[in-house]
């Protein structure tokens, strides 16, 4: 069973096809790399994949069943915006997860939080945006989840806390766990991809294991990026 | 351990080579226990079933062996140890003159390169190990 | 999880509450001292004071109602809220909840501070006869305490379809096709769906047109009017009260689940966070 399976989805927003007819089969125990430029229909993707969106056409299932709170328990997703609110502190947002997830590692997300010198006492408003997206990532991260769908997760972070982030999810690598990790800087994570989906203008141009990829083209994925999404 | 992997070519076969360049160097000493796939693949920023895909290649060339409880171990046959490194040697040797009779080079002049390079008194030690 | 949700939204609430109701029941306290005394000026400052902290409560008890409700679920921490395990109903539920805990709580406060600060000029004795007059009045004229208790009911189930009402209009303004405008469409709905709403609560009532004709004719008597209506023409007025209340009763309840339900749809298929 596959823990993420996309069968014909397409969505519409009016006239605008954000996916047209996508179809994708995630395997449990896989990193993948959701790969496109602006406007491509990777977050609609991701949004569909936890139920913040439904499908115009098209199912999608999680672990066997659709989209509902059930799935909501397994999935962690982390958006490309910071949905903290102002009042908590950071030890507070921890408390909250804490109590809505019963996968949730209170221990895990301390520990990340210490290493990235992220203060527990911190009002979540006062914080520097990159240091919410910290946050924001050290929660998800804390989770033990089946699916992670990651959006943009080192996009505006300084390079060493990139690294640190990358690491932790080398670290965190489960057999029964899948990320589905979309971004802009491939360079940066293109070693830590089992597979990658290339997705342009809501079409799925190309999809594989990556070092079958860097095999057949004779590049990295990266350079593949470019070439395939020239403009 | 930073390796220097280079992403256009497929990660599991450099960090074969690589692994395969540590045991054959000594550097992962016969016999001994190397680290899990979880930390080497930490180590090297790269993806475990890379990692785990570079090792089982090395496994099927008789270089690694897996103690399921225990994790992976550098054999202990040396002879077959030589006989890889014989064969890295050789490869190095096969691209090294390829590259120099690509410039030019003659067979001669190579090999007076060679020598004053090899009896430079830092390099002495190196070699006469072989 | 409804109870987990209620704890966290009733935290996020009454840091805005509870300095409130304090500096409120505060004023009031002053008030009631400075009324007695002469000191003209404080006492025009405290009571200039109080008015402004009553519409402040009003105003706040309001204004959090729906602003919980857009910026908790249609913003930015929608992302957050609608990927947690629980239905949307949940959500919606946890909301109303609260918006009517507060509702009742500045009501009571709002009272209290004014109680507290009229003190000095509340004759206990003469409240305490006008209650047992108006006990008088209704058992003379046979209405139970149920039926306080019915229109009670009633202005408590207005309330409940009024909030979902705006829950509705919020969800309807956030649809893909009205989202560019989100706030002019949120208060056109509303607007639009208050004028359906007493319509149809006008039609509701129309089968009760010949009734109220009937005792209209029969109570044209000027006599009746200026020394109160006969027993019988007053059951016949408790009667069609009663009838009333309970068409209104049933209407608010219907028109609040359908409310509930529409809201809890659109934020289940037509979610559209930005």
């Amino acid at each position: 069973m596959f823990i993420l399976e996309c069968s014909n989805i397409t969505k519409n927003y009016g006239a605008c096809k954000a996916l047209d007819s996508v179809n994708l089969q995630l395997e449990k125990g896989k990193i993948v790399g959701l790969l496109g430029p602006n406007g491509s229909g990777k977050t609609t993707l991701l949004k569909l994949a936890n139920g913040l969106l439904s499908p115009t056409s098209g199912s999608i299932s999680i672990a066997g069943g659709s989209p509902g709170v059930h799935s909501k328990k397994i999935v962690a997703y982390l958006p490309e915006r910071t949905y903290l609110n102002e009042w908590m502190k950071v030890k507070d947002i921890v408390a909250f997860f804490a109590d809505f997830y019963a996968n949730f590692s209170r221990e895990k997300a301390i520990d990340m939080l210490q290493a990235l010198g992220l203060p527990q006492n911190a009002k979540l408003s006062s914080l520097s945006k990159g240091n919410k997206e910290k946050v924001q990532l050290i929660l998800v991260m804390a989770r033990e989840a089946e699916l992670y769908l990651l959006d943009e997760p080192i996009g505006g972070v300084d390079p060493a806390a990139r690294d640190y982030i990358i690491n932790t999810i080398i670290r965190n690598y489960s057999a029964s766990a899948t990320i589905l990790l979309s971004t802009h800087l491939i360079q940066d994570v293109e070693r830590i991809f089992d597979s990658v989906v290339f997705l342009n203008k809501g079409k799925i141009a190309l999809q594989g294991p990556v070092d079958d990829i860097r095999e057949e083209k004779g590049c990295s994925i990266d350079e593949l990026f470019r070439e395939v999404f020239k403009c | 351990m930073q390796w220097k992997l280079d992403n256009n070519a497929p990660l599991y076969l450099q960090i074969a080579d690589k692994v395969k360049l540590g045991i054959v160097s000594g550097e992962y000493a016969p016999g001994k226990r190397i680290d899990s796939v979880r930390d080497l693949a930490e180590q090297t920023g790269v993806n475990p079933n890379t990692m785990q895909r570079a090792l089982s290649r090395l496994e099927d060339e008789g270089l690694l062996s897996t103690n399921r409880t225990n994790g992976k171990y550098v054999t202990e046959d040396t002879e077959l140890i030589n006989q890889i490194k014989d064969e890295l040697a050789k490869k190095y040797v096969e691209n090294f003159l390829a590259s120099m009779k690509q410039m030019g080079f003659s067979g001669n002049i190579i090999l007076a390169l060679v020598q004053h390079e090899v009896g430079k008194g830092e390099n002495a030690n190196v070699y006469t190990g072989m | 999880m409804l109870g987990k949700l209620l704890k966290y939204e009733i935290q996020a609430t009454s840091r805005v509450f509870l300095p409130l109701y304090l500096g409120l029941l505060a004023v009031a306290v002053a008030a009631s001292f400075t009324l007695q005394s002469n000191l003209d000026v404080l006492k025009g400052i405290i009571m200039f004071l109080l008015v402004m902290l009553y519409g402040a409560l009003i105003v706040v008890t309001v204004v959090l109602l729906i602003q919980r409700f857009y910026r908790n679920l249609l913003k930015d921490e929608g992302y957050l809220m609608f990927t947690l395990p629980v239905h949307q109903a949940t959500l919606v539920a946890s909301k109303l909840v609260t918006a009517c805990l507060w509702s009742i709580l500045s009501t009571i406060v709002g009272a209290a501070s004014g109680m507290i600060a009229g003190r000095s000029l509340i004759d206990i004795n003469g409240i305490a006869d006008a209650i047992s007059q108006a006990v008088e009045f209704l058992a003379e004229n046979s209405i139970s305490p149920l039926l306080v208790l019915l229109a009670f009911s009633v202005g408590a189930a207005q309330f409940v379809q009024f909030v979902l009402q705006v829950y509705l209009s919020l969800a309807i303004g956030q649809l893909p096709s009205l989202s560019k405008h989100r706030v002019l469409s949120s208060i056109a709905v509303f607007i639009v769906a208050s004028i359906a709403v007493q319509i149809i609560f006008t039609v509701a009532l129309s089968g009760m047109v010949p009734s109220f004709m009937e005792f209209a004719v029969t109570a044209n008597d000027g006599f009746e009017i200026a020394y109160g209506l006969s027993p019988a023409k007053t059951s016949q007025a408790v009667a069609l009260t009663t009838e009333m209340l309970w068409i209104a009763l049933i209407y608010n309840l219907a028109l609040a689940a359908a409310m509930f339900f529409g809201t809890t749809w659109i934020l289940k298929n037509k979610l559209n966070l930005e």
